[in-house]
């Protein structure tokens, strides 16, 4: 089979492969207990927190680099497709197999190796959760700054594959800005260096095209993160608006006033009903719009800061402007805010969250656009996001149980992202393509940008085995409603595989 | 090999007289690694950038490319030269959202005057680079991954660049990112095209985000008897929580050149704040300064007087080499810059080298320049510290030698890169550009 008739999809199945085997094989290199295999347990890593599934032939867990390089060299032998897994709470697909074959879960490859305060640097495996990180080097004062709502349970592995962001990232940057150097299982099975503890090391920048390739192009086995220092105060609140627009016109100013806070998250009145239902965070039922605005830094400035910004909202027709006055209101807040998506499953039996950005500037036209496609669609869609960044997160509630509701709730997401397109934006700032809106990427990317990344990724896997049908489109597939068909193509691999099994 | 006769009537036909020159005096100023061009191409657009690039790739004809001439010397020999594409005819900011803090501009541009206008709305653009004075463009500080002394605050260059557009040297046009301060949609292409000196395309335009400019700036000299206590003080200074936004230490020659007093050891340290909190970082890192026994510090409040300084601090790894000089760009973890100041200069007494050296403590990079009379013994310099600095896990980049020194140093950027990173660099390159066509030789080992 040839990379070409790979990348066309000319092949749609694995080739026939002997599981027992296969088993036996994978045991042999991480030990049987390292290795699931009936289809009771496969089911539980068909899926990630997107819309997609598939099943992988066999889910295997290495403990160390070698035995990554061990998996990926058998795979290139058996001519085995395979795809990496952190925590499973990826949102645009990029850890299921699309194509079955060797599912690598890195969930026991979690310590951390090294911790440097001096040089703000530390040296962890790839399944280690992101809030243990920061957790473990609080003691030192430090923090690691992209906090994914997720972060109880995300990997930083998963952190590097999708270049995640978080509400914090607003000032310090996302994953590809904390990361100096990785050490990587090439797609050849071979153990390579990229970057280190110091920066600017010579040669192409392979950590940072590394960063946010979605596990396309190797599999990484450690990751040398950069830290910050905690800030010495914290300042947290709250503006209350009356209507969306008022609080969307407030965040344009605050980011054309050149007032640039830590974090700057909307919430829209259906948002905070679902919040308050679910955590009692303290946010006021009958707003139309929130602002939860953090300030930090030191104590003097954050002051200042604080009082221009809520000037502006003020200005911009704020009706209330409250301040966290302790630890405990501002955790109140944040975990309303970062259980926002769970939240949304108490109103609707489905729901399908939506990643796109937009030019800060156009935040006021782009909600009242995404108000239209609710009412065209005649979903509800709940909207919570890193308004500082423009980045939109607008959750379309639906009922997978109801005929063509799934079908609505995909096209209506897919007009969100054209609109975000057409405004000068992109299809994701911090979900991922992976295979969710890898036929999306022709509304920002023409054949020829799209051809080049193709190659880049050829450069490092010639044999096309490594997370097939991921971000890159096939030529001429883009721009096809997939979920659908997605949907429909796994019910028939069920049926025709699963009960072999 | 075309005849040069027929190279310049097949390139008038691509751009017309507008977009060449052939003046031997001409092709001579812009002259690399001792190789004068046959000719010089001044596209006005990517199509005809691409037009150029792509005659030239089927024409098996050498290209490099050129922003201001300020570092168009960082690199290994280049092994053949037949044209040299300017950007100097790309020199537009394309759109400037002041309201979204973005600016798109094209490669030409040069910093001074992107730098002017960001100003006139109170905005600026973290991306610093020697020779902003004598023309730097931000093609070539995006192209050869330029730094000062603020990227302590605002990190390295490729975190504000959010967009790329690019030729291949087939003459695809392509472009990776975007306009948006967030965006996961495809690879990286920024992070891969910085710091590539035009070996895999030719970056035509560029998408930045901005920041807007400090209310407040101080800035603090203290000065020193030894290194390590600058050095010391240097890493106190961000471990205490004052949020210096540049840390640099100097020693005696890098002081004189930037017009500081003739001490040892000078730290420079720059806070930038609104009023009432800048009062606090200037008092608690007066504090530091008594107790570790410093005199001082004395303060630059002038912005004029500060701007001057830290802009010279900035330049200072930028001279125009006369005669047998070498400026070498080191990079070590933060806290081994008064191991650096105190190897170098054993290593430099020791070899009869005249150096000077400047230290960025909190981020790592340093700016070492030199002079010397015996080529055999800078040869040996340049090796001895390039080892020292690999074994720390750190690197060397020796960005300007003469060329005699240059063809002798085997690899300027050292030897810290494995066969196996440098198969994956190669197999980047044979995608990109197959027929070496871009600035053949000059990237890390030969590529």
């Amino acid at each position: 089979m040839t990379v070409s008739e790979k990348e066309t999809g000319a092949t749609a199945h694995t080739p026939k492969i002997n599981r027992d085997k296969l088993v036996r094989d994978m045991a042999a290199i991480v030990g049987p207990e390292g290795v699931l295999h009936k289809t009771y347990d496969l089911k539980l890593y068909e899926y990630d927190g997107s819309v997609d599934k598939h099943l992988p032939e066999v889910v295997i867990f290495p403990r160390s680099t070698e035995q990554v390089a061990r998996i990926v060299r058998y795979c290139n032998q058996e001519q085995l497709y395979y795809t990496a897994r952190g925590a499973g709470t990826g949102l645009s697909g990029g850890s299921i197999p699309l194509r079955g074959g060797v599912l690598i879960a890195f969930t026991r490859m979690n310590k951390i190796l090294e911790i440097d305060p001096e040089n703000l640097r530390a040296v962890v495996e790839p399944g280690l959760v992101n809030l243990h990180l920061s957790q473990a080097v609080a003691p030192y004062g430090l923090y690691f700054v992209p906090d994914p709502s997720s972060q109880k349970a995300c990997t930083i592995g998963g952190n590097v594959a999708e270049n995640s962001g978080g509400p914090h990232t607003l000032v310090y940057g996302v994953t590809t800005n904390h990361v100096t150097g990785l050490e990587v299982v090439t797609p050849d099975g071979e153990i390579r260096n990229y970057g280190g503890k110091a920066t600017d090391g010579p040669g192409y920048d392979l950590t940072g095209l590394f960063v946010g390739s979605e596990g396309t192009i190797g599999l990484v086995t450690r990751v040398i993160v950069k830290l910050t220092p905690l800030p010495p105060a914290v300042k947290t609140f709250l503006a209350i608006f009356d209507s969306v627009e008022k609080c969307s016109n407030a965040v344009s100013g605050i980011i054309r006033n050149g007032v640039i806070p830590a974090a700057l998250e909307m919430m829209d009145n259906l948002m905070i009903g679902a919040v308050e239902a679910s955590s009692h965070a303290g946010y006021p039922l009958d707003a139309a719009a929130v602002l939860l605005v953090e300030c930090e830094g030191l104590p003097a400035a954050l002051e200042q800061q604080a009082g221009t910004i809520e000037e502006i909202c003020r200005q911009e027709g704020a009706v209330e402007f409250r301040t966290a006055k302790d630890a405990a209101e501002r955790e109140a807040l944040w975990k309303g805010r970062k259980g926002a998506f769970g939240a949304v499953g108490r109103m609707s039996p489905d729901y399908y969250v939506v990643d796109g950005v937009v030019p800060r500037s156009k935040l006021p036209q782009t909600l009242a656009a995404v108000g239209a496609i609710s009412q065209k669609y005649n979903l509800r869609i709940a909207n919570v996001f890193h308004a500082g960044d423009g980045n939109l997160h607008p959750l379309v509630m639906f009922d997978g149980n109801k005929p063509g509701d799934l079908e609505k709730a995909v096209k209506a997401g897919e007009d969100i992202i054209r609109m975000c397109a057409a405004e000068g934006g992109t299809l994701s700032g911090e979900h991922g393509i992976g295979v969710e809106k890898r036929d999306m990427m022709c509304f920002i990317f023409n054949e020829d940008d799209l051809a080049i990344m193709r190659r880049i990724r050829q450069a490092f896997d010639q044999q096309g085995l490594c997370n097939p049908e991921k971000v890159i489109p096939t030529p001429g597939r883009c721009g096809e409603t997939r979920i659908p068909t997605a949907r429909k193509a796994q019910e028939i691999y069920e049926r025709a595989d699963m009960q072999a099994w | 090999m075309i005849e040069t006769d027929n190279l310049i009537q097949d390139l008038l036909g691509i751009g017309g007289e507008d977009g060449l020159s052939t003046g031997q005096a001409q092709l001579d100023a812009v002259a690399l690694d001792g190789q004068s061009p046959r000719a010089i191409v001044r596209p006005s657009t990517a199509e005809e950038a691409a037009a150029y690039l792509k005659y030239a790739n089927s024409h098996g004809l050498k290209v490099a490319i050129r922003g201001g001439g300020v570092h168009s010397g960082i690199g290994n020999p280049l092994e053949w030269l037949d044209i040299v594409l300017t950007t100097e005819r790309m020199a537009a900011i394309t759109e400037y959202s002041p309201a979204d803090l973005m600016v798109g501009v094209q490669a030409g541009v040069k910093l001074s005057d992107l730098k002017a206008e960001l100003a006139k709305n109170g905005q600026f653009l973290p991306v610093e680079a020697a020779g902003l004075l004598q023309g730097a463009t931000i093609g070539g500080a995006i192209a050869s991954n330029t730094s000062g002394p603020f990227r302590l605050a605002y990190g390295p260059a490729r975190d504000w660049l959010i967009g790329v557009k690019f030729v291949l040297a087939d003459g695809t046009i392509a472009k990776g990112g975007g306009k948006v301060v967030k965006n996961v949609a495809g690879f990286d292409m920024m992070k891969l095209f910085i710091g590539t000196l035009g070996t895999l395309g030719l970056i035509y335009e560029m998408n930045f985000k901005l920041l807007p400019l400090p209310p407040l700036t101080s800035t603090l000299v203290v000065a020193f008897d030894d290194y390590q206590a600058a050095c010391g003080l240097a890493l106190k200074a961000i471990d205490t929580g004052t949020f210096p936004s540049a840390l640099t230490v100097l020693d005696r020659g890098a002081a004189l050149a930037v017009g500081l007093p003739d001490r040892t050891a000078t730290l420079l340290l720059e806070v930038r704040n609104t009023a009432q909190a800048l009062e606090r970082q200037v008092r608690d890192i007066t504090g530091l300064c008594r107790e570790a026994g410093a005199a001082g510090p004395d303060m630059l409040d002038g912005s004029q007087e500060q701007h001057d300084l830290w802009q010279k601090v900035t330049g200072f790894g930028y001279r125009e080499l006369s005669g047998q000089g070498l400026a070498l760009k080191v990079s070590t973890l933060p806290d081994q810059s008064a191991a650096l100041l105190t190897q170098a200069h054993a290593l430099a007494d020791r070899l009869s080298l005249r150096i000077s050296l400047l230290s960025h403590a909190g981020h790592g990079l340093s700016w070492l320049t030199g002079s010397y009379e015996d080529e055999d013994k800078a040869l040996e310099f340049v090796r001895e510290l390039t080892s020292w600095a690999e074994r720390l896990g750190g690197s060397v980049a020796a960005e300007r030698l003469p060329l005699a020194l240059k063809q002798r140093v085997g690899d300027v950027w050292g030897t810290a890169l494995s066969e196996g990173e440098l198969k994956l660099m190669r197999g980047i390159k044979a995608k990109l550009d197959p027929e070496r066509t871009l600035g053949p030789g000059r990237f890390v080992a030969g590529i």
